[in-house]
């Protein structure tokens, strides 16, 4: 499969002294070129077509709306008012961060102790249990939130059932307990993926550095927090980023059990807010307005993350 | 870009600017020599609580495997974590033939957008990567940051201009409308770009030119050989990305023979509602998708942990 | 913005981008383009998206006899039925759809249908006054009906009588009832709630005689919140309180296993239900009955939880072509026979009345013809109902403020006090008039 353009092709075949140089500038820009072609189409242009759409609104003149006279008018921030004041929205950014501020670091923890246990080499059958944490990544989120539904679901769970013989009553569907029941689907969902990349991380940290400190009489432990554990930051960032970006986005498992439970709104998260705007609502302009919103948050949100690491840590600057 | 809303580099990566160019191969230690170190004890516990994590990864997968043996009628009628009168080939026969056989369809398509997906997407990725990395030319520090920037954008509140961009181009119910879209990796391209600079010694690409071999040939003979390490841990997130994708496939395929696994197992379970028979086969299905892809991680985990570990973290 | 304008033929500018990237040799799949997609001609089958179970064999058959006018189905299944939209304001959306005639006046707003009235009028005689009322709306008739929900009870026959408690004929009696077999048997309740069953809220509040929406010459009212609907909201709320109702979400393997456990004593449902009985509680055959909907004061009086049509959507080429397969799927009498005996429905073509189906006696029922209920029901549905804008805000509204009552963290009242002022809010947003009901 070719990758590169006819110019850059037919540069090669030419004058060795014009392959040289011509090729060498034209290179860059023929290998660069179907990223950057792709971006612009799939990635840049949806994001200008959502700030356009936001700014835009349809209205009716007036009476029953029957008849074809609708048009579309110029709504300016219009769209964002109406997205910001409406609680239902709002309430489901407080509820994401929520999740966020529990599941991600449950979740980073459990990861980074399953991957220092791992490099430490105190566990027996490494291989299979590392597999074994991965499996979960490889079910598709729809997939897994359709298992651990029905893992969930009072009178067919053998988990609630087991559990309500030996005499604890739970409803892990209740209005106070499904935000974590679905922070538990994204904990074995995720959980494996950040246990590769801190462990790919601590791998590759060199051996002589804990060499010594356990030389000076460090307990392993000690080694693993304030020796390993500041060499593997950036991985470290990297699975926060990741994760927070995920917890704004949450949408696929809460739809999901949406349909098992009327403790889940249609409005539960941002991204179902603007799904249901789009849909139920049929009000794409809103949808767009509350799309770039959510979006922006992240945005922030990220790069607080960065400001922060960057703080205590100068070598990511 | 992604649908999905899984976290983790596969779906929606987000990442710090890359430091200069990592100046070798990290150092690994061998587990044998640092085994040693752990008493019996020490070993016994640790292996102990990884062993509980385990249960609680494999619980739902175990559910599954049972659930996927037993009839519809006794799917929720009987003890969810035993087998009851087991009838897997049964219900893989039904899986096979239910609406024509429509579900290996399904398979074939997931094996396209994911396989072929994740191979277009790491060339592509690859190209760029290289590009940034081995050459100075006009634009490429706005395309770094580009890249930097995207990586912080949610993927999903997208789907909806996705699809109408999709649509005015005539790609929806097409391949290409699922392909295309979910080939534009920005985390893909700055692991790349890590990857050719930790790995390709510009020396070797001079001396290459000075042999009179052109620049796609230098790429394909030397960076792209160079970076097979790299590649595969690219290959490996962009692979769980497009299989885990549901909302895009979901707005621009109308004809289930498109359909991939998510799509499709999902509308039947939709439809399980008022056809009850069909909630074993959504179960029984997902098992069946589940286990290659099991086995190609497994399979390539020498190849991904390697790639993670020569640079993937390190910015 | 290119993309925002639709005035020039796709085609071109699809050509184009594809060429685009075919150059720097991406597109594996250009060879299986994406064309015949774009291209919009003539000859072109009628893309038809539907849901009922059977049309599949009914659009194989219009195609034998009928290779001039090709039509072709695609089966929806849950999710995709949301994108229905957007792929209409993209253009890229099907001829025909089967809609909810609750969703009509939006799409009509919005542009998203086309009247067929020139070339369906003279069929009007053909189906139920009520149904042919739900697919007109301001004169002009935008699709043909598929059906509809006429609301009757069925209840376990030997439940009621193994506790000795007579079966309700009015709502005072149905609570007196319930609080009997609650205290009878603990385990038992006269009824599920599920929040999410909008149906089920619908089929009440038409039966008590209300509606959502009214016309009031040339604007809206919005009665989502009227005298009529607090007085089905004040039987739930006392039936709730009182922990007289079980709350499940329906369709759930948790709703069936409960029905399956013998906890349900009544479902209050349209008439495609009793398929569904059948189906998912096979144990309990023979021990079901079908009684007509509870009344307020003992006059027949039934509810309706919606009906289906088939509309033209705006992106379709061939109106009469359309109109004439939907008059066929939907009034001629073979066909109406496999949509209600393959495909469940309820009629609307007054042909169907006449189907053998439904003069069945079903052993499940213990021998009952038990569409006779459902057949006496839509002749007694109050004509109050009217369909209007932004019904999907509401339903959605209405489920999420039910589920709140379902913990007991809000009341029915309180939700459509607050369903109502958001609807009015939208309308306003919409730029259609709103007046207060008359």
């Amino acid at each position: 499969m070719s990758v590169v353009p006819l110019p850059a092709r037919r540069a090669a075949g030419r004058r060795p002294a014009a392959r040289r140089t011509g090729g060498r500038h034209v290179a860059p820009y023929a290998f660069a070129a179907p990223f950057v072609v792709l971006f612009l189409v799939f990635l840049v242009a949806p994001i200008v077509l959502a700030l356009w759409q936001s700014m835009f609104r349809q209205r009716a003149a007036g009476g029953l709306g029957f008849g074809g006279t609708r048009q579309r008018e110029f709504a300016g921030l219009g769209n964002y008012v109406t997205a910001l004041t409406d609680t239902g929205f709002t309430s489901g950014f407080a509820r994401v961060l929520l999740y966020g501020a529990v599941q991600v670091p449950v979740m980073l923890v459990l990861a980074l102790v399953l991957a220092l246990l791992f490099d430490s080499a105190a566990v027996r059958f490494g291989r299979f249990f590392q597999a074994a944490v991965f499996v979960p990544y490889a079910v598709p989120g729809v997939i897994a939130a359709l298992l651990w539904g029905f893992l969930y679901q009072p009178g067919v769970s053998p988990i609630v059932g087991g559990l309500t013989s030996l005499g604890v009553d739970v409803d892990l569907l209740a209005p106070g307990t499904v935000l974590w029941s679905l922070a538990n689907i994204a904990l074995w969902s995720n959980t494996g993926i950040n246990v590769v990349i801190l462990y790919a991380a601590l791998q590759s940290v060199p051996a002589e550095v804990g060499e010594a400190a356990r030389v000076d009489g460090a307990s392993e432990v000690r080694v693993a927090l304030s020796i390993k554990l500041p060499m593997i930051l950036p991985a470290l960032l990297l699975t926060t980023l990741s994760s927070i970006i995920g917890t704004l986005q949450l949408f696929s498992e809460p739809n999901v059990l949406r349909t098992i439970t009327s403790n889940i709104t249609s409005d539960y998260t941002p991204n179902m807010a603007i799904y249901t705007t789009s849909t139920e609502a049929q009000d794409p302009h809103l949808a767009a307005a509350m799309a770039v919103l959510l979006g922006v948050s992240t945005l922030v949100l990220s790069l607080v993350v960065l400001r922060i690491s960057n703080r205590r840590n100068g070598a990511l600057a | 870009m992604s649908t999905s809303t899984r976290t983790g580099p596969g779906a929606t990566p987000g990442a710090p600017a890359p430091a200069p160019a990592a100046t070798g191969r990290a150092r690994r230690r061998t587990a044998t020599s640092a085994g040693e170190r752990h008493s019996t004890a020490v070993r016994v516990l640790a292996t102990g609580a990884v062993a509980v994590a385990t249960v609680y990864f494999l619980m739902p997968v175990w559910w599954m495997v049972v659930a996927a043996t037993k009839s519809s009628t006794s799917l929720f009628t009987t003890p969810g974590f035993s087998f009851a009168d087991p009838q897997l080939l049964q219900n893989l026969r039904e899986l096979s033939t239910y609406d024509d056989g429509i579900f290996w369809r399904w398979v074939l398509n997931t094996v396209v957008y994911s396989v072929v997906g994740s191979v277009l997407t790491v060339l592509v990725c690859a190209a760029c990567g290289y590009a940034l990395a081995m050459f100075e030319f006009r634009g490429r520090k706005v395309l770094l940051g580009a890249v930097l920037a995207s990586m912080l954008v949610p993927g999903t509140v997208l789907a909806q201009p996705t699809y109408l961009l999709v649509v005015e181009l005539g790609l929806n119910n097409t391949y290409a409308g699922v392909l295309l879209p979910s080939m534009v990796y920005p985390f893909g391209v700055l692991l790349c770009t890590v990857f050719a600079r930790s790995s390709i010694p510009v020396e070797l690409l001079e001396a290459a030119r000075l042999d009179g071999a052109g620049e796609l040939r230098i790429f394909v003979a030397v960076g792209l050989r160079l970076m097979t390490t790299g590649l595969v841990t690219v290959l490996l997130f962009a692979f769980l990305g497009s299989w885990n994708n549901y909302l895009l496939p979901l707005m621009v395929l109308t004809d289930a023979e498109l359909m991939p696994l998510t799509v499709g197992l999902t509308g039947w379970s939709q439809a399980s509602i008022t056809i009850p028979g069909l909630q074993v086969l959504v179960v029984a299905g997902s098992l069946v998708s589940v286990v290659p892809v099991i086995g190609v991680f497994i399979a390539l985990q020498r190849y991904w942990r390697s790639g993670l570990t020569a640079g993937g973290v390190r910015f | 913005m290119m993309w925002t304008t639709r005035t020039s033929p796709a085609a071109p500018r699809a050509g184009r981008a594809a060429a685009l990237l075919c150059t720097v040799g991406l597109l594996a799949a250009c060879g299986g383009g994406g064309g015949d997609a774009a291209a919009g001609g003539g000859d072109d089958p009628i893309q038809f998206w539907g849901w009922v179970p059977g049309l599949e064999e009914q659009v194989a058959q219009w195609n034998t006899e009928n290779p001039d006018t090709p039509v072709e189905f695609h089966r929806m299944t849950g999710d995709d039925g949301k994108k229905v939209e957007a792929a209409v304001d993209a253009g890229a959306g099907p001829d025909i759809v089967q809609l909810s005639t609750h969703d009509l006046p939006d799409y009509v707003i919005n542009d998203r249908v086309q009247p067929i009235t020139e070339f369906v009028a003279d069929t009007e005689d053909l189906y139920t006054p009520s149904s042919w009322q739900s697919v007109t709306l301001a004169g002009e008739v935008y699709g043909v009906p598929q059906g509809s929900g006429p609301t009757a009870m069925m209840y376990r026959a030997d439940v009621f009588e193994k506790h000795g408690i007579a079966v309700p004929t009015t709502w005072d009696e149905y609570e007196q009832a319930a609080a009997a077999l609650h205290a009878a048997d603990p385990n038992v309740y006269i009824a599920g709630f599920s929040p999410s069953e909008i149906g089920q809220w619908t089929q009440d509040v038409s039966q008590a005689g209300g509606t959502y929406f009214g016309i009031e010459g040339d604007a809206w009212s919005v009665q989502v919140d009227s005298p009529e609907s607090r007085r089905v909201a004040e039987r739930w709320q006392r039936l709730l309180d009182a922990g007289l109702v079980k709350t499940t979400q329906m369709w759930t393997p948790e709703y069936w296993a409960s029905v399956n456990a013998g906890e349900i004593a009544t479902i209050t449902y349209a008439a495609w239900f009793p398929v569904q009985l059948q189906e998912n509680v096979a144990d309990q055959a023979g021990l079901w009955r079908v009684a007509p909907q509870p009344t307020y004061d003992g006059t027949s009086v039934a509810g309706d939880s919606g009906g289906a049509a088939d509309v033209v959507l705006a992106g379709a080429d061939d109106l009469e072509g359309a109109a004439e397969f939907l008059t066929w799927i939907n009034s001629d009498p073979e066909q109406v026979e496999h949509l209600i005996s393959v495909g469940g429905i309820f009629p609307t073509a007054l042909v169907g009345f006449e189907s053998e189906a439904l003069a069945e006696e079903m052993p499940y029922f213990g021998g009952q013809r038990i569409y006779d209920v459902f057949r006496q029901a839509a002749e007694v549905v109050p004509p109050t109902w009217t369909d209007g804008p932004a019904n999907g805000q509401v339903d959605a509204d209405i489920t999420d403020g039910f589920g709140a009552v379902a913990t007991g963290s809000s009341t029915f009242a309180q939700v459509l006090a607050e369903a109502d002022a958001a609807a009015t809010d939208r309308l306003t947003d919409m730029g259609l008039d709103v007046v207060d009901p008359s």
